[in-house]
């Protein structure tokens, strides 16, 4: 029973998404009684597998989706984005006016300086990530 | 045949360069501003009659139009990633006007009456800034205002029914204070550009 339990100890740790890292991931403080709010980060693999996140949720937020604005035709539109490929030291940056995480429904009051989490699926795995809650101008 | 005298010939020289200064004065006194971001319309447009209703439940129409100049953008309070970026550019752009003391008055068309009762367009617009004006109302009165300011908006459905979002132009339309409109500035929008271009045009009030 030690030592399985000393194994257990010595064998290295095994991470959920290896290799995905989220730079600068912040959260953009909203009006009060908003009922939707955008996250940005700078994903980026860091591992030698490629990785497909396809899902996002987090406990903080009733749901999670990853949307895309895109400017056609002097028209701003907000659609869907299926999945973030990040090839091995692939990078995708999620910013004002491009791809950005939607989250809808806060479960608490979210004002600056707070944080909340959010969770990036990878197949069957996922990471949770720190995102800071700002008042940013552009 | 005979040849012009020296002297004449610097006198009609200087006189053709004295025209063509005076000429060049004149020109460039009348000219119409250049914009860097965005397009000047040659013959503004009137705006037609509109009623909506501001955040404060107060009745704005086309006659709140005149009088002075106005930015208006169209968008709705569920839209978390441009709408915030362009409310605080215009929010940045009217302080800087205000510096140089021209006014400018910003206004927010939300092109989502079902969800934007004037509370929530209160939180909103006061959150952004205490001088931005938030307008909104039945869908007829919306189209007529957002014909005569070119806007399109559509709504889209989301993933919940009350999940859906609206596209909508992403200019910004400057009414000048005839109540016609002027100019229109094409995203992405800048505080630096936008500020010099209607410094050009807004002149100096405060």
């Amino acid at each position: 029973m030690r030592i399985i339990a000393l194994l257990t100890l010595l064998s290295p740790v095994v991470q959920a998404c290896p290799g995905l890292t989220a730079e600068d991931a912040w959260i953009r403080e909203a009006p009060p009684g908003t009922s939707v709010m955008v996250g940005y980060a700078q994903l980026e693999n860091t591992g030698k597998n490629p990785l497909n996140l396809d899902t996002v949720s987090s406990p903080d937020f009733g749901s999670v989706e990853l949307h895309r604005t895109v400017i056609e035709n002097g028209v701003s539109q907000m659609r869907r984005h299926p999945t973030v490929s990040l090839p091995p030291g692939g990078r995708a940056v999620l910013m004002p006016g491009g791809l950005h995480f939607m989250l809808f429904r806060p479960l608490r009051s979210l004002k600056a300086g707070d944080t909340a989490r959010i969770v990036l699926y990878c197949g069957t795995q996922s990471r949770t990530f720190s995102f800071s809650v700002k008042a940013i101008t552009p | 045949m005979r040849a012009l005298k020296p002297l004449s010939v610097a006198l009609v020289a200087l006189s053709g360069l004295a025209l063509g200064l005076w000429a060049a004065v004149q020109w460039s006194t009348t000219q119409t501003p250049i914009l860097h971001s965005g397009i000047l319309l040659p013959t503004p447009r009137p705006v037609a009659p509109f009623a909506l209703t501001r955040q404060d439940g107060v009745a704005f129409t086309e006659a709140d139009l005149r009088g002075h100049w106005s930015l208006l953008f169209a968008g709705f309070t569920y839209c978390p990633d441009v709408c915030p970026t362009t409310l605080t550019v215009m929010k940045q752009v009217e302080q800087g006007l205000r510096d140089s003391r021209r006014a400018l008055n910003a206004v927010f068309v939300s092109v989502d009456p079902e969800r934007d009762t004037p509370e929530q367009l209160s939180r909103y617009v006061r959150y952004y800034s205490p001088t931005l004006t938030g307008i909104t109302g039945p869908f007829e009165q919306l189209d007529r205002l957002c014909a005569s300011l070119g806007i399109a908006y559509i709504k889209v459905p989301g993933t919940l029914p009350q999940n859906y979002t609206v596209d909508h132009s992403a200019v910004l339309v400057l009414v000048n204070p005839q109540g016609q409109v002027a100019a229109y500035f094409q995203p992405p929008h800048r505080v630096e550009a936008l500020t010099a271009d209607l410094t050009q045009m807004i002149p100096e009030t405060l």
